[in-house]
Formats: C-alpha cells, sequence, structure tokens
C-alpha cells in the first residue's frame, strides 16, 4: 500500500491536468492532488478515461497478487483478473460511492473467483506457484537464507490454508481490508471474519516460525 | 493477546510482503486500459445507441407501405374493382369513354373514309372489315349496333380468346402463374360485360353515321326509358347534322 501511495502520488504529479479536467464533480473539486478512489470511479462514469487508468494502476497489481494467491494458478489468475476490470469497467455508469472502492473492487474480485471456481469444476486448490528469490543487497548469507526459507515457509502454509481463511488473510494483506470490510466482501458476519483471519494469521505464524515440524 | 496478534500480524506481513512481489502481465494491463478506452468510445458514439431502434423503425416502415401498396395493386385488379366502375357507368350522363378512355380511343379511331364530314353508305361499306354484317341490314335493325358493329365483333372474339385461355389456365395444374392468368381473365370478362352494359344506353357508331338511323336509335332509347340518353343522343345529333328536324312523330 505504502508502495502504491509511492505510485499515485508520481502519477498525480506527473498528470495534474489530467486529475483536475472535471471540475464541476464535488469530489474532484475538493481533491485536486489525490482524488479517492470513488472520485476517480465517478470521473470515469462521466467519461474521464485518465481517471480509469489512474484507478487501475493502483489497484492493477494487488487484485492480480489477490488472485493469484487465492487461485493458485496463472491462468485462472489472468482470466478472473480480466472478468473483474471487466465488470468494473461496466459498472462505470451505475456505480455510486455508496463504500468504500477498495470493498466495492474485492467484492467483485471475491465473487468472480467464486464463479470461476463454480464454473470450473475441475479447479484443484493445488498451487503451481514457484516461489521467486529476492537478494538484499548488504544482507549476511544467513539472514538471506533465514528470509528464503521463511518465505518458501509461507508460500506453502498459504497453499494449506482454508480457502476461506486464505481468502481472509489476502483481502487483509493485499486490499488493506479491515475486520469489517472482509466481512462484507466475503458475506459473512463480523465475528466470522475476525476468526478466519485470526486463524490464518496464527497458521502462518507458526509454519514460519517451525519449520521442523512442517517439513 | 491483541498485542501478540499485532507481533504476528506484523512479522507474517512482513514476510508476506517479502514474497509477494508479483505484477499484472503488461499484456493484461494493455488490454483492460484498451477496453476502458474503447468502451468510452461507444459510449460517446451516442449514433450507436439510435443505429438500431432507426433501422427496426424503417424496416417496419417501408414494410407496411410495400404491403399497403401491393393491397391496393390487388383491390384495382380485382372483380370487385369492376363492379364499382359499372356502378359508375349506370349513372346517367356518364359516358364510357371517360371510364375505359384508351380502350375507347383504339375503337373510336375510325377508317378514313369514315372520317369524311358527311358519310354515305357506300363509304361505310367501303370502310368496313371484310368480316363486318351486310350494312343493309344494320340500317334495318338501327339499334342493334351493339351486336353487329365492328366493335361488337371484335368484342365477342376477344371475349372468346379470353374465354379459351382461361380454360385452358384451368386445364394445368394450379401454378400460380395460372391462378394469375385466372385472375387477369377474370377481370377482363367483367370489363367486357361492363361494356356490353353501357353499349345499350348509347347508339352505336354505326347508327350515328346516318341521320335516320341516329334518330331511330334515339327513339329507342326513349322507348327504353332513357330520356336523358336520348336526349344526349339528339343533342349529339343537333349539332352533327344542323339542318335535320326531327319528326314530329318522335316528339
Amino acid at each position: 500500500m505504502i508502495a502504491d501511495a509511492r505510485f499515485l502520488a508520481g502519477q498525480v504529479s506527473s498528470q495534474p491536468g489530467a486529475l483536475c479536467r472535471k471540475p464541476s464533480l464535488a469530489y474532484a473539486r475538493a481533491m485536486t492532488h489525490t482524488p479517492e478512489d470513488s472520485a476517480l470511479m465517478l470521473r470515469y462514469g462521466a467519461g474521464d478515461v485518465q481517471a480509469f487508468e489512474i484507478l487501475y494502476r493502483r489497484h492493477n497489481d494487488a487484485i492480480y497478487r489477490y488472485l493469484l494467491r487465492l487461485s493458485g494458478h496463472r491462468d485462472s489468475a489472468d482470466d478472473i483478473f480480466q472478468e473483474v476490470w471487466g465488470k468494473i469497467i461496466k459498472a462505470r455508469e451505475s456505480y455510486r460511492p455508496t463504500a468504500k472502492f477498495t470493498t466495492f473492487l474485492y467484492r467483485v474480485a471475491h465473487n468472480c473467483f467464486i464463479d470461476y471456481v463454480r464454473q470450473n469444476k475441475r479447479h484443484s486448490t493445488s498451487t503451481e506457484l514457484e516461489p521467486e528469490l529476492h537478494s538484499h543487497p548488504g544482507e549476511s548469507p544467513e539472514a538471506e537464507t533465514e528470509r528464503s526459507l521463511a518465505r518458501e515457509r509461507l508460500e506453502i502454509a498459504l497453499t494449506t490454508l482454508p480457502e476461506e481463511q486464505r481468502d481472509a488473510f489476502l483481502l487483509h494483506e493485499e486490499g488493506g481490508l479491515s475486520v469489517d470490510q472482509i466481512a462484507a466482501v466475503t458475506g459473512c458476519n463480523r465475528e466470522t471474519a475476525k476468526s478466519r483471519l485470526r486463524y490464518a494469521i496464527n497458521k502462518l505464524r507458526s509454519a514460519i516460525d517451525e519449520p521442523a515440524e512442517r517439513t | 493477546m491483541t498485542k501478540d496478534m499485532n507481533h504476528d500480524d506484523s512479522l507474517v506481513s512482513a514476510t508476506y510482503r517479502d514474497l509477494a512481489t508479483e505484477t499484472a502481465p503488461p499484456e493484461l494491463d494493455r488490454k483492460i486500459l484498451s477496453m476502458s478506452a474503447g468502451t468510452q468510445r461507444s459510449r460517446y458514439g451516442l449514433a450507436r445507441a439510435w443505429i438500431r431502434p432507426v433501422a427496426w423503425a424503417a424496416t417496419i416502415g417501408l414494410s407496411l407501405a410495400f404491403v399497403l401498396e401491393m393491397s391496393q395493386l390487388d383491390d384495382v385488379a380485382s372483380p370487385p374493382a369492376s363492379t364499382e366502375a359499372a356502378d359508375v357507368a349506370d349513372v346517367p350522363g356518364v359516358r364510357r369513354e371517360a371510364l375505359t378512355p384508351a380502350r375507347q380511343e383504339d375503337r373510336e379511331q375510325p377508317p378514313a373514309a369514315m372520317r369524311s364530314d358527311a358519310p354515305t353508305t357506300a363509304q361505310t361499306n367501303a370502310a368496313l372489315p371484310a368480316t363486318a354484317p351486310d350494312p343493309a341490314a344494320k340500317a334495318e335493325a338501327g339499334m342493334s349496333a351493339e351486336t353487329t358493329s365492328v366493335s361488337g365483333d371484335f368484342e365477342t372474339a376477344d371475349m372468346d380468346m379470353l374465354r379459351e385461355a382461361e380454360q385452358q389456365a384451368r386445364a394445368r395444374s394450379g401454378s400460380e402463374q395460372d391462378t394469375a392468368l385466372l385472375d387477369q381473365a377474370a377481370a377482363f370478362d367483367a370489363a367486357m360485360t361492363l361494356e356490353k352494359k353501357t353499349q345499350t344506353e348509347h347508339c352505336s357508331r354505326e347508327a350515328r353515321l346516318e341521320a335516320v338511323t341516329w334518330i331511330a336509335c334515339i327513339q329507342e332509347l326513349r322507348d327504353k326509358g332513357l330520356a336523358e340518353a336520348a336526349e344526349q343522343e339528339l343533342a349529339q345529333l343537333t349539332a352533327r347534322f344542323p339542318d335535320f328536324e326531327e319528326p314530329a312523330q318522335n316528339r
């Protein structure tokens, strides 16, 4: 999210004119430099394609990772990703900022994933993702190895999580959603969402700390 | 508990952030951005929204106009229209020429010998076709011109030909062409009947060649009770033969 914010700041500073093109909108008038997602979506509904591009750049990677970790397959993630943004584009005129845009976006993504699983009965929960290795310059080889192992254990633990818990964790991590928002997206009550998220984090933490038991 | 939870959360989050570095494929980015721009363009293409309804309306309108036109054509060609024309012809004072101008004009073209201002019986005889009956007999008959005139013969032959064609068409299997031919034959038959009927209300061309035969025809019209037609014929006779005086017995 921090990276996204930095990216957004870069976008805004590079294209100030594009963001202030429609001052007639109440949302845009109030936010000249960092428009909210809802304002961007409203502007897109009013015909501002640039607003959609900003909105897309702000959320595309997080949504992609959410779908990638949730489905465990790149092809599936690609298909659902297109479906999600297609629905967002179609909903541009009927969109009303009754809730946070991120909640709306991840609800669409969640529903698209559920639909995809229902339509593709053979969809398996097994993952085909290969963990990418990232080196941190200046770090000792031992620390680098430990970090790599932790990533690998987390990756494996994520795939073994129940789908509801994995969903809750990914919504929390990628979307930055609160427990209430996770409940709204997944269609369960607050306590259930909180419980799922807590169980997921505990399991993942255990997997990171106790590699010997898992292996 | 909350503190532990937050600690677990931050550690897991940091590890996850370290792990999850995937980005959306650039080709997907391009596809979605072009999709958004494409739909936006189509949204502003307001003409697109109107093309379909306007096309439907135009198609329905043209179809209705075509059907209406075709039904009107059918009405003109069908026998009921001929009956209507017959009704009009029955009205006194309405000339048959007005109903069928082209055909009448064809028939009204007399031979060169008959166009002289004072035609004689001999000239008339010479001008008549070989198939025409004896003019003397015609003079005797006076008002029977409709059965003895040239046009009457032509009509009889024409009717015979039509009936023969009708029979031939009926003999064939009922294809659409035959049906159309039968319809045309029936329509023409009705027109011929109408012409024959209207002829009885006027003097024939043969009777009008001479004043004597013409006045005899007029008298016969009077006897039939067609006083108005007789008066019209008398007016034409007076105009054509100014010196002729109607016999006192006829008045």
